[in-house]
């Protein structure tokens, strides 16, 4: 029976044809058909606003455009064509730096190299399971960097969203 | 706070949650990681001669980049322990390059050496790659704080 799911598109950067190959083919027994895919940011940056892809799987260290410069990008070009589009960064760097600045602009979810199908499976349900909110502030713009919200958290409350429950949405 | 628009319709989440969560699927994806294991080791070998030849030429940038492919693919592979050694290679390259200090040629050989061990060797040696990964990284951090100190004076 073919999945109801059949519409939803991935992309994949990254410069390893094999690992790329990889994740094509798990991808594909998730029961998502349409895999584009891109050697650099910068390639994927052109398949993202001609393709439209739904997500994207992206690895960090490429060139001539890593994933983080192609993070910002997507998330702060005047022409990006989804601003909001989840990037799942896959990364064998482990060096706290790396991750963080990763993460400042405006990764969504981060998955460990060395893959595994579990893995890759959980991000990906996540992101359709609990798609991330995103924060604009005047030197931030993606997805909300925190993850849990704690009843003893004692401020500072810096957000306009900390006093009120309404979220605008896209 | 902006939601964004969901990436499935309400309908089609609980299915693609069960396909995500079926067991056969998980046994599909781990015969396609089986079906490429052989090719992906000869990659993963290619790569250690190229991290071989970028110790030999002095090479520091070629040296991480061999040593960042070889983590991110050798571990999916089942080659745990030349997965971690060249883990390890590349936090103490990332260390070295932070601090502006000098990387430390005999652990670059070491790292190299166990590297290719732990790609090539059988059963046993792996076991042993995986030791030696442990005391590397030991090592690495006794050399970064002994050029930390050596700053100091």
């Amino acid at each position: 029976m073919p999945a109801s799911f059949d519409y939803l598109k991935a992309l994949v950067i990254e410069d390893n044809a094999h690992m790329r190959a990889l994740l094509r083919s798990l991808l594909h027994t998730l029961g998502i058909k349409t895999v584009l895919e891109a050697a650099d940011g910068g390639a994927g940056y052109v398949e993202l606003r001609e393709k439209r892809p739904d997500f994207v799987l992206s690895d960090l260290s490429m060139k001539p455009v890593d994933g983080i410069e192609f993070t910002r990008m997507v998330r702060t070009a005047q022409d990006s064509p989804n601003p909001y589009v989840p990037i799942v960064m896959v990364t064998g760097h482990t060096e706290r730096h790396r991750v963080e600045a990763a993460r400042d602009a405006g990764v969504t979810e981060f998955l460990a190299k060395p893959i595994t199908a579990q893995n890759l499976f959980l991000r990906v349900a996540e992101l359709v399971e609990r798609p991330r909110a995103f924060v604009r502030s005047d030197s931030y713009f993606g997805p909300d960097r925190r993850r849990h919200k704690s009843a003893d958290y004692p401020g500072p409350f810096r957000r306009k969203d900390d006093f009120k429950d309404d979220i605008e949405i896209q | 706070m902006i939601a964004p628009k969901p990436l499935l319709r309400s309908a089609d989440v609980a299915e693609f949650l069960r396909n995500v969560n079926n067991a056969e699927t998980a046994k599909r994806a781990e015969r396609i990681i089986a079906s490429r294991s052989q090719e992906l080791c000869t990659v993963v070998d290619g790569y250690v001669t190229k991290l071989e030849g970028a110790l030999k030429a002095g090479d520091m940038d070629a040296l991480y980049s061999e040593a960042h492919e070889i983590r991110g693919l050798a571990e999916t592979v089942g080659l745990v322990a030349a997965g971690r050694i060249a883990n390890g290679l590349c936090s103490y390259l990332d260390e070295v390059k932070h601090r502006a200090v000098a990387a430390d040629r005999p652990l670059l050989r070491l790292y190299v050496e166990a590297a290719v061990r732990a790609t090539r060797a059988t059963d046993d040696a792996t076991r042993l790659g995986d030791k030696v990964a442990v005391e590397l990284a030991a090592l690495a951090a006794r050399r970064l704080g002994e050029a930390k100190e050596n700053i100091r004076k």
